[in-house]
């Protein structure tokens, strides 16, 4: 039997507490979109290794051992392990493919790599994403995080409207 | 009461405690000169590293210019061959071409973001920060801990370090970090001026 | 594995599971969001920022902990303005952002994995055009400046305007949401 949801003020305040232990274990906050970074780093230095090198982004992420050591994507990798037991455990894992009622599944992969495409640029150009600018920078109060964030959400309900054939 | 509206309530009580409970930073709050010039901001600069530069010295890379912006006093006590000193402050006025390679050298590596803004402008090719600054040229030019080596490659690769040490008066030590040899030879403080001092003392500052 | 790394993917585990019990790793929960049907994203946001703020803000008033130690991201105001709204478009589209997607890949869902692929471009190929970019992308460069400073409030009055913010928007939004 699938389990229902948590409160989502209180699963809030836990994943308040597991950036404030990020923080006070580590001194960073929670991020996922570096991770990525790091794995397009490795994928360029297989291809190319002196020109990912050469590549000034490529390079701060393939210094000082590169993916294999990258504190983020063993973050992630721990997401990923705590996203899927918790899924298993409650009963909510299931092979599909989420998509709005009207969206054939083709279409639905095409707009999430698009989607993910485009909050690929974003994150990069921000340094961070929902994760590392919005809730990291914004507990710390950081100026630009509170703006990538203001920003996010202003562009999204814009869009929303024009994308509902998607999700409605 | 729900859980909600408990969480609602101590959020509340917190947050309104906090506006009267005074600074969260050590030592009360941050005097206002500081925070106007963004003393502790630093620049987004790409990094190059200490071994890297002093490649490029050795081999005199075109345009290369090596910018030291610590204090006079600091820049009389040590310097990297062929440094010049300048204030961070007036950087807006450093006139470049583009064919230069500017590195810029802090204590420690950290960069005012001022910095980089005034130079972005410039017109310079590159504008890099040396890793870790004049502390960072200390430990990986001047006094490098060099590992054995096990491969015949591995002991080249070490030979080539030690060598570019030698190059600029330094004194390498090949051995295992944790050895006494290496940890008498230069105790490892975290301090530059103290580093500077055991240099000078040596006779190669 | 040194610890950092192990205490990296430990936190990681406890941020996928808060993920998944939130029901953060199913796209049409996300985007509920944007057409006012479920406003889970906002409150387990909000909830873990005013957690984390409070949190920061008291264990260093009592001496825990260094607010110094704790790494703020800088200030970039134009690429993080412009990057936002890029985000913000790629998150309808996804419906998941990069954290969740992993979730919803590791969950099952297949849209997951693709929006992780599509992340894999996305960052691959601005890196790539890294050279044109860099002006842009380390331009405004304001280093790390924070809401108190902006507004030379003191740190505590920017938390409780936070919170009072946020608490306010929780009533709000409580009232607005008509489930689907």
């Amino acid at each position: 039997m699938q389990r229902a949801y948590a409160n989502p003020y209180l699963a809030g305040v836990a994943l308040g507490l597991v950036l404030l232990a990020s923080f006070v274990l580590s001194g960073r906050g929670l991020g996922a979109s570096g991770a990525f970074a790091s794995a397009a780093a490795s994928v360029a230095a297989a291809f190319d290794a002196n020109a990912a090198t050469a590549n000034r982004y490529f390079a701060r992420y393939l210094a000082d051992g590169g993916f294999g050591s990258d504190w983020l994507v063993y973050e992630l990798l721990g997401v990923v392990i705590g996203g899927g037991a918790s899924a298993l455990l409650s009963a909510r894992w299931r092979a599909e493919i989420e998509r709005g009622p009207q969206l054939s599944s083709g279409p639905r992969l095409l707009f999430a790599v698009a989607g993910g495409a485009l909050m690929g640029a974003g994150a990069m150009l921000a340094r961070g994403c929902t994760s590392g600018q919005a809730l990291t920078g914004g507990a710390l109060l950081s100026v630009g995080s509170w703006v990538f964030m203001l920003a996010l959400f202003a562009s999204a309900y814009l869009v929303a409207p024009l994308l509902r054939g998607l999700w409605r | 009461m729900s859980a909600s509206r408990a969480l609602g309530w101590a959020a509340f009580v917190l947050g309104t405690a906090a506006a009267f409970a005074g600074s969260p930073h050590r030592g009360g709050a941050v005097p206002r000169a500081r925070v106007d010039r963004f003393e502790d901001a630093t620049a987004d600069l790409p990094a190059v590293s200490a071994t890297q530069l002093a490649e490029w010295i050795r081999s005199r890379e075109p345009g290369l210019r090596v910018i030291d912006l610590r204090s006079a006093d600091a820049f009389e006590a040590y310097r990297i061959p062929g440094a010049r000193r300048h204030d961070a402050e007036s950087l807006d006025r450093l006139a470049s071409s583009d064919r230069d390679v500017l590195v810029l050298v802090s204590a420690d590596g950290r960069i005012p973001a001022q910095a980089g803004r005034h130079l972005r402008n410039s017109g310079a090719r590159e504008i890099l920060v040396l890793r870790k600054g004049v502390r960072g040229w200390l430990e990986e030019v001047i006094n490098p801990v060099l590992g054995a080596g096990t491969t015949p490659r591995a002991r080249q690769r070490i030979e080539a370090r030690a060598e570019l040490s030698r190059y600029f008066g330094g004194q390498p030590r090949i051995g295992t970090p944790g050895s006494p040899s290496a940890g008498r030879a230069m105790p490892a403080t975290d301090d530059v001026d103290t580093d500077i001092a055991h240099l000078r003392r040596r006779g190669c500052g | 594995m040194s610890a950092s790394l192990g205490i990296a993917l430990l936190i990681g585990i406890a941020f996928g599971v808060v993920l998944e019990q939130a029901g953060l790793g199913r796209a049409r929960k996300l985007v509920g969001q944007f057409y006012g049907t479920d406003f889970c994203v906002f409150k387990v946001m909000f909830s873990a920022i005013l957690t984390t703020l409070l949190g920061s803000f008291w264990l260093a008033r009592l001496g825990l902990v260094d607010l110094a130690g704790f790494y703020v991201p800088e200030t970039f105001l134009l690429p993080q303005l412009v990057g936002g709204l890029v985000f913000g478009i790629g998150f309808v589209l996804a419906g998941l952002c990069p954290g969740t997607a992993c979730v919803a890949a590791a969950s099952g869902r297949l849209d997951g994995l693709a929006v992780m692929g599509g992340l894999l471009v996305g960052i691959g190929s601005c890196g790539l055009l890294f050279d044109r970019l860099q002006p842009f992308y380390t331009s405004t460069a304001y280093g790390t400046v924070t809401l108190p400073r902006l507004f030379d409030l003191p740190y505590g009055v920017v938390v409780l305007l936070v919170v009072a913010m946020a608490l306010l928007a929780f009533r709000v939004l409580a009232r607005f949401e008509r489930p689907a």
